[in-house]
């Protein structure tokens, strides 16, 4: 008796035996999800942990774009329901790509005004690559030992997917900039590229709030905490000082 | 959805959410040039419409949830608002590290984005408390714009004062 074919629990893409997340759509693939070949709701996804979630109800993730911009406006919506549906490759580009376009965008404004500390804008985009991965991982890894003495059952892989994913407004602003930068000629890194960072507070607050069983007190410190480490980190590494 | 009735706002989430607001005014005060003055009359003005504002979504949000102030009573709106305002705290601490430390003019936009994330964390509040999301949401979007453009009117005043 052969085992039946594994396939992605949401777009029904066949996965191989060892695949951790589906190439084609980004969703985590955890024991018991991929059983099926079906497309619709995540049949076997670990819906003891989401049940152990207020409000939480078993769905399949949806559509990147679309967790993109729930995280905007609704961010606990995608964290108590998606985020262990979603592959850490696919959370960590989404900070990635948000720092780089940022970043890209400050070397931009810094060339055509002739300041900054005369790096080239490639390097100035590194930079940014380097902050929205690594710089976001560790991020995360501190909110998480932060959060550790406050009872938070949330392991530190979740915690870190969850902050990489939090910055989705910063990704949105970032693309809009750039895209203001380069057709209109205007200097958007502080308008469009603080401004997303700014917004990315909000997510970080939902997943602080989470990862500390519900306490707002707490999770308002923690945020403040992560949100300075952040600007610092940005203007010291990102901006070279 | 959780339908759990929250605790009433306590006098701390009043305080803490009116006092980020008033470091945000101060910054402001003192990027008009007038070091002393502008500070109190920045804080003093951030005071004033925080409190005008959240005392017109409050009102606001109560009008179009009448099933959460049924189940959970009328408590729970004031609650959500202040809990939102809470959300001010991190961007005045962010404010302030990038004005004094960083040497960076941009309150502004902190300002900005505290307002209009505090407002939409009290919408998803009440959304989670039973209230219409698409409502809640446009609703405290709109009175955030608002607020936001007191704030700017008076801040100009000041400025030309």
């Amino acid at each position: 008796m052969s085992a039946s074919p594994r396939g992605c629990a949401h777009c029904g893409t066949p996965l191989g035996p060892t695949a951790r997340f589906c190439l084609s759509c980004g969703t985590a693939v955890t024991d018991g999800a991929a059983a099926g070949t079906s497309r619709g709701p995540a049949a076997g996804a670990p819906a003891e942990r989401r049940a152990a979630v207020p409000g939480a109800t078993p769905a399949a993730a949806p559509a990147l774009w679309k967790t993109v911009v729930v995280m905007m406006v609704n961010p606990g919506a995608i964290i108590n329901r998606h985020l262990d549906q979603i592959a850490w490759p696919v959370a960590f580009a989404v900070s990635g790509l948000a720092f780089t376009i940022f970043m890209l965008q400050a070397g931009l404004d810094m060339q055509r005004e002739g300041t900054g500390p005369g790096l080239s804008i490639v390097n100035v985009a590194l930079r940014g690559l380097l902050l929205g991965t690594v710089g976001v991982g560790m991020l995360g890894a501190l909110a998480w030992t932060l959060a550790r003495p406050f009872g938070g059952t949330r392991t530190l892989p979740w915690t870190m997917r969850a902050f990489a994913l939090g910055y989705s407004p910063t990704l949105v602003y970032a693309v809009c900039g750039l895209a203001f930068n380069l057709l209109l000629g205007w200097n958007t890194a502080v308008a469009f590229g603080v401004t997303g960072l700014l917004w990315s507070i909000g997510p970080m607050f939902a997943t602080l709030r989470e990862t500390t069983e519900g306490r707002t007190g707490v999770s308002v410190v923690l945020s403040s905490i992560c949100g300075v480490v952040m600007l610092v980190g940005w203007a010291v590494i990102g901006l070279g000082g | 959805m959780t339908n759990q009735t929250p605790a009433p706002p306590g006098p701390y989430d009043t305080m803490l959410g009116l006092a980020a607001f008033a470091v945000l005014g101060a910054l402001a005060g003192r990027a008009l040039g007038r070091e002393l003055t502008g500070v109190l009359v920045g804080c003093v003005a951030a005071l004033a419409v925080l409190t005008i504002g959240a005392w017109l979504l409050r009102i606001l949000l109560a009008a179009v949830n009448r099933e959460v102030r049924v189940q959970h009573g009328g408590a729970a709106i004031g609650g959500a608002v202040w809990r939102g305002f809470l959300m001010i705290v991190p961007f005045a601490v962010l404010a302030a590290v990038a004005d004094l430390v960083l040497d960076w003019n941009a309150v502004q936009a902190f300002t900005a984005t505290a307002i209009m994330t505090s407002c939409g964390a009290a919408g998803v509040e009440l959304t989670r408390l039973g209230g219409k999301a698409l409502v809640n949401g446009l609703l405290s979007t709109l009175v955030g714009m608002a607020i936001f453009g007191g704030w700017m009117v008076l801040v100009a005043l000041l400025g030309s004062a």
